[in-house]
């Protein structure tokens, strides 16, 4: 990230309260099937977590019902003080601090990077075109792309709109960021590129929830991990502490298949 | 094959290498299937006798092609073999000589496209007559033994063809709704599509403009006195710009201030249009009746479409709905007191009434409506708004168009209150719009489907509302998508308007069709349908062109 800038650094997010996210017993069914098993977890101001578990472990479902592009059942989600709720107000209050970054990035293909980037600040903040462009150039050159403002997202490669999706999010100035598996979609040489921006917002001390498959960056930058499998959290651990001395049998089994293949 | 080959050779220079070899070509080109010698046979005799027919019909004409595509045919092939081609022969090579069909084909239908246009230009130009006064025209066509067009009679009526019947001392409203348009128009080219004047005073002032437009071209029609449009205008300018005033004002007060803002909205409007019922009520100077021929065509045509996009929009939107639905027990329990009640109030009465068996079974009618519930229940998951919108679309898009015009002029006016009455001309067109509504919400959901579910997401999880999120987001990409389908159904509607000289109308067509019944030009049909076919083709090329303009335009970002 040799192109950040040290006013961009400065931008650090801050929170009222101490437990940013509360998921009490968690429940969510497909149909007949199970997604969510009566899932807590507590989440601190600037903490990093990163959700890992075999596919279909409901990792991508727990951390799409924090914005409730999923509802759940039962249980209680309450993010920043407010309840997760059918009000369209409050939920329209949790996606305004809530930034998410998809696997596939779903940029808007219609909008320059610029306009995806501004969308959001200029019709959901309500701030002016100039301060919401202004802010935009200042996170796209944090992620390292201000020479794209003006192309349009089909034009740049998976890594650089990956990047921009990582903009358009951090534009809202959320105080938490969700990433569901930003790297999987990506060449192996662009998974760095997208890791180093979330290893450089980690550091700013946001909090980031981010499903992921890369180990590394999860031993590295983590504060604790989760390991799920089949709709519940099999296990919560610090790195050191799951990659070398798991508590359960699952995980055991799950590193060793990772991990030796 | 061998002779010929040497012929050739000895025409070239030396520093050209050659290599042909003749069987490889042959079999390759000719024998290579019998269908394909067949073909060629037939294609060549087909070829030749015509070739034949057009010497002896015009020789010099004639001649002159054959030379031109013995040589290019001649001179492309000796490149070929010489593979020393220069752009035109390789042009040729490409495009029409690159294979012994082609170059027959070639040749034929140039021969073709020459004979129908020496036909036609005869017809219409060289043996036709242009005077308006039958008697010359007469006279002129009868020099000829075969006699060509006679345009007096569309000439003649260009008028009647244009406006039909629409009072000529009022002519003078259509030029000003066409000079209307042209001053908006030449402004809007520029204002529009530059940045510069995003938010600027004046583009607003021309949107509000281009808003006002149609009423005030509707009122022009009408023939209504300018000083009523005049008025109009003005209090539609004071209502705007007090309302965006007011609710400027309000929008960083209270929330009890922005809702009385809303309502001085809603106060304003009412009071517009009362005041437009009011002030254009009284003065009919050009009635419905009047008009037709062109003019009825474009003004249904361009009311339809600008009346049906939204109306389509709305319907494809809610048959697409996934709002909270009447609950099951809610549904049921309506179902249930609509049942109870009829069985109690109406069928005794009507079992009474009925005379034949079915009738007995209509009077039963209360113990279909659970199954009608649970079908809604079943199928709409309780939504009303999908339920309306796809029995809408359905039940239109069941009927044919002339069934909804019968309708709307035949049967619409018994359900009226007596004494009111509704021109057939607003009634069809009113019929033409919802019509097209219906098919256009098919075409407007056929883009909607093509949205992935990711972009619907990302517009959630920035924090978009609803409405900003299909106004910004899904629309712009749905409708870019089906610009082509939308624009075929619009040129569609602009030809279907011909139908409403069946429910007795006289558009563009009607006029046309009435020429042959003048005592001046009896029995002239075919001219009239000449010169329509030509504005009707020239209407659906000017809207096909602008599509493609359109696709083009917000084709970017999509490389």
């Amino acid at each position: 990230m040799t192109e950040m800038t040290m006013d961009a650094m400065t931008t650090t997010p801050t929170s009222a309260v101490e437990e940013i996210i509360i998921a009490e017993e968690v429940n969510k069914w497909y149909g007949d099937f199970q997604a969510l098993k009566d899932l807590s977890l507590t989440v601190k101001t600037g903490e990093v977590i990163v959700i890992i578990g075999p596919s279909g472990s409901g990792k991508s479902t727990f951390i799409r019902t924090l914005n409730r592009l999923e509802e759940h059942q039962e249980g209680t989600i309450i993010i920043e003080g407010i309840t997760l709720s059918h009000d369209i107000r409050n939920i329209a209050e949790i996606r305004r601090d809530v930034g998410m970054v998809f696997q596939q990035f779903n940029l808007f293909p219609h909008l320059t990077v610029l306009e995806n980037v501004t969308l959001a600040p200029i019709h959901v903040r309500k701030w002016t075109r100039d301060h919401a462009e202004e802010v935009a150039m200042k996170w796209l050159t944090r992620v390292g792309i201000p020479e794209q403002a003006n192309k349009y997202p089909g034009q740049l490669s998976g890594g650089q709109q990956q990047r921009v999706a990582i903009a358009r999010a951090l534009a809202m100035e959320p105080k938490i960021m969700l990433f569901d598996e930003p790297t999987s979609a990506l060449d192996p040489e662009m998974i760095k590129e997208v890791l180093d921006v979330m290893r450089d917002l980690a550091e700013a001390g946001y909090t980031i929830l981010a499903v992921t498959h890369e180990m590394g960056f999860a031993r590295e930058v983590a504060d604790r991990i989760i390991f799920m499998d089949a709709g519940q959290i099999v296990e919560i651990n610090t790195p050191d502490q799951f990659f070398t001395n798991p508590k359960s049998e699952r995980t055991k089994l799950f590193l060793s298949q990772i991990l030796h293949h | 094959m061998a002779t010929i080959y040497q012929n050739l050779q000895s025409l070239v220079s030396t520093d050209r290498h050659f290599s042909f070899n003749a069987r490889q070509f042959v079999e390759e080109n000719i024998t290579r299937s019998w269908t394909l010698t067949l073909w060629l046979v037939i294609l060549t005799y087909v070829t030749v006798q015509f070739a034949i027919g057009e010497l002896l019909t015009e020789p010099i004409l004639t001649t002159i092609v054959l030379v031109v595509w013995l040589g290019t045919v001649a001179w492309t092939a000796l490149n070929e073999v010489t593979r020393q081609h220069v752009p035109v022969t390789f042009w040729l090579k490409n495009n029409l000589y690159s294979s012994i069909t082609n170059v027959l084909l070639t040749l034929l239908l140039t021969l073709l496209i020459i004979s129908f246009l020496r036909g036609f230009i005869g017809w219409a130009v060289v043996r036709a007559s242009f005077s308006t006064n039958p008697e010359v025209a007469e006279e002129t066509l009868a020099e000829y033994g075969d006699p060509g067009a006679n345009w007096g009679a569309v000439i003649d009526n260009l008028g009647q063809m244009a406006i039909y019947r629409y009072p000529r001392g009022e002519v003078a409203n259509l030029y000003l709704a066409l000079a209307l348009l042209v001053v908006l128009a030449v402004p809007s080219i520029i204002i529009f599509r530059s940045e510069r004047y995003r938010k600027s005073l004046l583009r607003r002032a021309l949107t509000l403009a281009w808003v006002t437009l149609p009423l005030v071209v509707w009122f022009l029609l009408r023939g209504i006195d300018y000083w009523r449009i005049a008025a109009v205008i003005a209090a539609i300018v004071v209502v705007y710009v007090v309302g965006s005033a007011a609710s400027a004002w309000a929008r960083q007060r209270g929330a009890v201030i922005r809702t009385a803002a809303s309502l001085l909205w809603v106060l304003l409007a009412v009071g517009l249009v009362v005041l437009t019922a009011n002030l254009t009520g009284v003065s009919d100077s050009v009635a419905y009746e009047t008009w037709g021929g062109f003019l009825l065509t474009i003004v249904i045509s361009v009311f339809a479409i600008a009346v049906s996009f939204p109306i389509g929009l709305v319907m494809a939107l809610g048959r697409r709905s996934t709002i909270r639905g009447v609950p099951a027990w809610l549904t049921y329990l309506i179902a249930l007191g609509i049942m109870i009640w009829g069985l109690l109030y109406s069928t005794p009465a009507n079992l009474e009434a009925a005379r034949t068996p079915t009738e007995q079974l209509y009077a039963y009618w209360p113990l279909a409506v659970p199954v009608i519930a649970f079908l809604f229940q079943r199928y709409f998951a309780g939504n009303v708004l999908a339920l309306f919108s796809t029995m809408y679309i359905e039940m239109v898009r069941g009927v044919p168009l002339i069934t909804v015009l019968f309708m709307s002029v035949i049967l619409f006016p018994i359900f009226l209150p007596p004494g009111m009455e509704f021109p057939a001309t607003l009634r069809v067109m009113a019929a033409a719009a919802l019509f097209s509504a219906a098919y256009l919400a098919e075409n407007v959901r056929g883009g909607l489907q093509s949205i992935p579910q990711g972009q619907y997401e990302a517009a959630d999880a920035i924090g978009l509302s609803t409405y900003q999120k299909y106004r910004l987001i899904i629309l712009p990409q749905a409708l870019r998508a089906v610009i082509p389908a939308i624009v075929g159904q619009f040129i569609g509607l602009f030809k279907d308007t011909t139908l409403v000289a069946i429910v007795g109308l006289t558009d563009l067509l009607g006029t046309a069709n009435n020429i042959s019944a003048q005592p001046d030009w009896l029995g002239v049909r075919r001219e009239p349908y000449v010169f329509i076919a030509i504005v009707y083709f020239v209407g659906s090329a000017i809207m096909a062109g602008y599509s493609r303009r359109l696709e083009r335009e917000l084709g970017v970002g999509e490389r």
